[in-house]
């Protein structure tokens, strides 16, 4: 009795080892979170188009967005403005801060006539998913909230999203000026190219003006 | 005493001078109607130009690449204008035609800006069939050139999964577990 209890003790010990090191195996060689999600093809099909849903509300003066909260994805952050760098390129947070958006402050504010930009990171290796991780799985209708300066709440609801290659980016459409209040929230996905260090792709949220709240 | 009158005399002169250069206003300037080459940093809305045409520029602030609307009132006599695009990197002579519902004397066109455009002010001149001419004035401003850089592909690349440190510590226990029983076995069997 007592050579079966050590035999059964030995076997346990034995298969313990197994799963431990199987299990350690795995978490090296599995990612530990899921890539960024793809947005459908076809969701990009209203950006195309150029058509923009229009609203009876009225437009807003220029005020600085403060703050984004959008309530599918969970996201509620904070915004800065940024202009251009040097390169042509627009500013982005720093990796450093992977939670924080900045809005381009060269064109419209959010709820002006025209396009107003709004950046975030998709991720960052100091905490994984950043806060845009989700944008990818926004669909036409879903809502953006956008506080400003002025204490206005500008509200815009989401009719299209797109994954450009970075190499054909097309400014024209993502910057097109539009004469109704558009939105465009822009980060990175897509394949990630381990060579370079970047994402190949962009996502891009296309949203219009639908009004503002105090 | 010998000091005080020539510095009470300065004063009034230099008082008399400025009280003249306030009544006079501000020196005319000729900036409005003449072409410029290049973006030049006066930010204004809407021009009044020199034969006081009525010019207005849709969107104002425009940016490179975006169809822009210039429309101007050359007043009811008038049945043609001409915008000159050179300083907009365009045709040189863009024929204005009569605006839609408009009244007598207002042209308009709408013109792709180049994508090259520079970031600034511009003052296209425009000028009416009857030989008044003035300037639109607007701004341009940039717009990002290359795609964003957001991520640096943590979530693609990552793999130390929390999974990591529960199975080395599963091993471990495992490993323990088995030298302890062995040990025992050694035991048991030399008291034996």
């Amino acid at each position: 009795m007592l050579k079966f209890i050590r035999n059964w003790l030995i076997g346990a010990a034995i298969t313990l080892i197994g799963a431990g090191l199987a299990m350690s195996y795995l978490g090296k060689h599995v990612l530990r979170w899921q890539p960024p999600t793809r947005p459908p093809a076809w969701e990009a099909s209203a950006a195309m188009s150029g058509h923009v849903p229009v609203s009876t509300a009225k437009p807003l003066k220029r005020a600085q967005p403060v703050r984004i909260w959008i309530p599918k994805i969970h996201v509620w952050a904070r915004i800065e403005p940024r202009g251009l760098r040097p390169s042509g390129a627009v500013g982005v947070p720093s990796l450093k801060t992977p939670f924080l958006t900045t809005w381009f402050d060269r064109g419209p504010a959010p709820g002006q006539r025209g396009t107003a930009a709004i950046y975030g990171h998709v991720d960052a290796q100091k905490v994984g998913p950043a806060v845009f991780y989700r944008l990818g799985s926004l669909r036409p209708d879903n809502l953006i909230y956008l506080t400003l300066a002025s204490s206005d709440v500008a509200i815009f609801r989401v009719y299209a999203i797109a994954m450009y290659a970075k190499a054909k980016f097309p400014t024209a459409t993502v910057y097109r000026y539009t004469h109704w209040p558009t939105l465009r929230l822009i980060t990175c996905g897509g394949t990630f190219d381990p060579s370079t260090h970047h994402y190949l792709s962009n996502v891009v949220v296309f949203a219009s003006y639908v009004g503002a709240r105090r | 005493m010998r000091l005080v009158k020539p510095v009470i005399a300065t004063a009034c002169i230099s008082t008399a001078w400025l009280a003249a250069m306030v009544l006079a206003g501000p020196a005319p300037s000729t900036s409005a109607a003449t072409s410029v080459p290049t973006a030049i940093s006066v930010p204004t809305a809407i021009s009044a130009a020199a034969d006081h045409l009525t010019t207005s520029v849709t969107p104002d602030p425009s940016a490179p690449g975006t169809k822009t609307t210039f429309d101007v009132n050359c007043g009811p006599g008038d049945f043609s204008a001409t915008l000159f695009g050179v300083t907009l990197g365009t045709a040189n002579l863009i024929l204005m035609h009569s605006a839609p519902g408009g009244m007598a004397g207002e042209f308009t066109v709408t013109v792709t800006l180049p994508t090259s455009i520079r970031p600034g002010s511009y003052h296209p001149s425009v000028d009416c069939s009857s030989g008044a001419a003035g300037a639109f004035a607007f701004s341009v401003n940039p717009v990002p050139l290359r795609a964003p850089e957001t991520g640096d592909g943590a979530t693609s690349t990552q793999t130390d999964t929390p999974l990591v440190p529960v199975g080395y510590g599963l091993a471990g226990l495992g490993a323990l577990a088995l030298t302890a029983v062995l040990a025992l076995r050694r035991r048991t069997t030399a008291r034996q």
